[in-house]
């Protein structure tokens, strides 16, 4: 009962940040912190795949095999105990690309700062479309 | 039924992905200025005789071709399968990239740092390639990434436009928004059936909902409407066409041709492999039918907005490039109609869409940079002072407003008979509405650039390399006008089996299986 209520209340915080940071990244003027409030939203997302692969067990276990030649029961046990390693696999991968499109993210910050004099999204935009379109 | 197994499936990628990790190498180890524009054309030429290869295997085989990573069959690793539309979507990119890339070679300058646009174009095709070959939902993802990774610097190629700078930035931080949100798609279906292969999401999906009802449907709707939103970002359909105005046109002209030619054909062809391979055919036909209603909604829409938007702008990019919206709207109704006709149109539309496009930023790109402008009175007559580009941009514009005897007029002709043959009217209006203010908007282009006598006598800058660069043009101009004139023959013998390994799932889902028996 109590675990329930827990596994909601982190599902419920985790899809909560996730929200705000969306709304972070759409409605931020400052660049910097568009760039802030999207990795806000990897890590959610991170988070939120690493406690699927908790499945609800009430007492998970690493996916570590407990003998060297297992029968039918040792397995059983394992399958219903364990953590599903693969989320976590997904989630080292997204990470990886999260950091590559942070970094792609903050060196184009800087070439706009340094373009443009400010970081507000909004000026860049009135500056960039001035006059012409 | 026995897989067939093509081992070029995986290794076309990585090939690829060699090609643009070693590019920068080659540009510091050699002294050479000339071996870091052709290096990077081997890889090019490879690919495209290597996905030639696969669509004949899949022609010879008459089934979908597979290839398994690593040897890990497929809960578990990753399936490369390849059916008759992903076959000719491989060959049209490894294609008309091979030409962009020739064509690259006489137009991008040099300020040494061209090696870092050759890397990212190769990058670029190598995740279009993996996008297109896959059959897991996660590497979908990582290719998604690779692609709009490389997409995202390639549009700020030209570091020191504040325009191009902007259009990158705006493009990156909502594209990295939309792939997390598919990342966030491929958990809920991970945890809700418990597999990331295309062909197995379908098996289990079906195989539960006869116990599971609700909670399937309703794990498939979180599924679609999370993915959709980043395939429609990519493909820019219209609530998310936003960043394409701004970064398409920004870009260098050749770089413009392969996102605006290609790229977007990935969000397109991410929404129709999951409309048809998981949803079509499950014992609900609630997911499919929704699919088909959320994309042929904002299909409509999206022509729409870009004929209405092509009408705003007096930069001949800017046109050009929303007409990439209106012209996916169109290739979103037609395989939203869910009838034979309208998906081989479709496959047609995109097919053709991508070298007429492709064609046009092209021969644009020389005509403004001869001009030094991009706004259309600047370039009044310059086709007709500049024949080697103006002949080849006069063929992409007629193409594309649908002139009679062009690629592009048959599959708009045979799209719209699609409209009539279902009965979607509505579909019809807005069609017909944005085929006309289309093709005025392309005839006025056409009238000011090819031919009006020019006001004073264009400033002649030559190009580097004008015969890689006039070759590319003619080659591409043969392909519209050859596919138009031919197009009985190309639709009989080309797009109907693509078309018709997308409609009818059965073959992919049975080598899929095939796989999973064969583990127990």
């Amino acid at each position: 009962m109590l675990s329930g209520i827990l596994v909601l209340y982190v599902y419920l915080t985790l899809f909560l940040t996730g929200g705000i940071s969306v709304y972070g990244v759409v409605a931020k003027r400052n660049i910097v912190k568009k760039i802030i409030a999207l990795t806000i939203f990897n890590d959610a997302v991170n988070t939120i795949a690493i406690f699927i692969g908790y499945r609800l067990i009430p007492r998970p276990l690493p996916p570590i095999m407990p003998t060297i030649y297992p029968n039918r029961q040792v397995y059983s046990a394992f399958i219903s105990s364990s953590v599903d390693p693969l989320p976590q696999a997904l989630v080292i991968t997204a990470i990886v690309i999260g950091v590559a499109v942070t970094c792609f993210l903050a060196f184009l910050a800087i070439r706009l700062y340094d373009r443009f004099g400010t970081t507000d999204y909004q000026e860049i935009k009135r500056l960039v479309r001035g006059g012409k379109r | 039924m026995i897989p067939a197994v093509d081992p070029l499936l995986g290794l076309v990628v990585l090939v690829l992905a060699l090609g643009g990790f070693t590019t920068p190498l080659v540009s510091r180890l050699s002294r050479n200025r000339y071996a870091v524009r052709t290096y990077p054309l081997i890889y090019c030429a490879a690919s495209l005789v290597m996905t030639s290869l696969i669509m004949e295997h899949v022609w010879v085989a008459g089934q979908p071709v597979v290839y398994l990573l690593g040897g890990w069959r497929p809960p578990v690793g990753i399936l490369y399968i390849a059916d008759g539309l992903s076959a000719l979507l491989g060959v049209v990119t490894s294609l008309v990239m091979l030409l962009i890339m020739i064509y690259s070679t006489g137009y991008i300058e040099g300020s040494g740092r061209e090696y870092t646009y050759y890397s990212l174009m190769l990058l670029l095709e190598a995740g279009m390639l993996g996008c297109i070959y896959t059959g897991d939902v996660f590497h979908l993802f990582v290719m998604l990434e690779v692609t709009s990774l490389s997409a995202y610097a390639l549009v700020a190629y030209i570091r020191d436009k504040r325009e191009a700078l902007y259009a990158s930035y705006k493009y990156a931080i909502y594209g990295g928004l939309a792939t997390t949100v598919y990342f966030l798609a491929v958990l809920f279906i991970y945890g809700g059936v418990g597999t990331l292969t295309i062909g197995d999401i379908h098996l289990r999906m079906a195989a539960y909902m006869s116990r599971y009802a609700r909670p399937v449907f309703l794990c498939g709707l979180v599924f679609t409407i999370l993915s959709f939103t980043a395939f429609l970002y990519k493909a820019a359909i219209f609530p998310l066409h936003f960043w394409l105005p701004d970064a398409h046109p920004e870009a260098p002209s050749p770089v413009s041709a392969a996102l605006s030619g290609l790229v977007v054909n990935i969000g397109v062809y991410g929404i129709v492999r999951f409309a048809y391979t998981i949803f079509h055919g499950l014992p609900d036909p609630g997911l499919y039918s929704l699919s088909l209603m959320i994309t042929g909604g904002l299909g409509c829409l999206s022509s729409l907005v870009g004929a209405v938007l092509m009408t705003t702008y007096r930069d001949v990019k800017r046109i050009i490039a929303s007409s990439t919206i209106m012209n996916i709207g169109f290739v979103m109704m037609g395989y939203s109609t869910g009838s034979p006709l309208g998906i081989a149109a479709s496959t047609f539309h995109l097919v053709n869409h991508s070298f007429a496009k492709s064609l046009a930023f092209l021969s644009s790109g020389l005509l403004i940079k001869s001009a030094g402008s991009r706004v259309l009175e600047r370039l009044r007559g310059l086709g007709r002072a500049l024949r080697y580009a103006g002949i080849p941009f006069a063929i992409s514009l007629l193409s594309l407003a649908g002139v009679p005897l062009f690629n592009v007029f048959v599959s708009e002709y045979l799209l719209a008979a699609s409209f009539i043959y279902t009965g979607k009217w509505v579909f019809l209006c807005f069609f017909m509405t944005s085929y006309i203010i289309s093709t005025i908007v392309y005839l006025r282009i056409f009238y000011e650039v090819c031919i009006k006598i020019p006001v004073a006598s264009a400033a002649h800058r030559s190009c580097r390399g004008w015969i890689a660069v006039a070759g590319v043009l003619v080659v591409l101009s043969l392909i519209c006008i050859i596919t138009g004139i031919l197009s009985g023959y190309i639709i009989g013998r080309i797009i109907m089996p693509a078309s018709q390994s997308l409609y009818t799932n059965t073959e992919y889902l049975e080598i899929v299986k095939e796989y999973l028996l064969s583990m127990h």
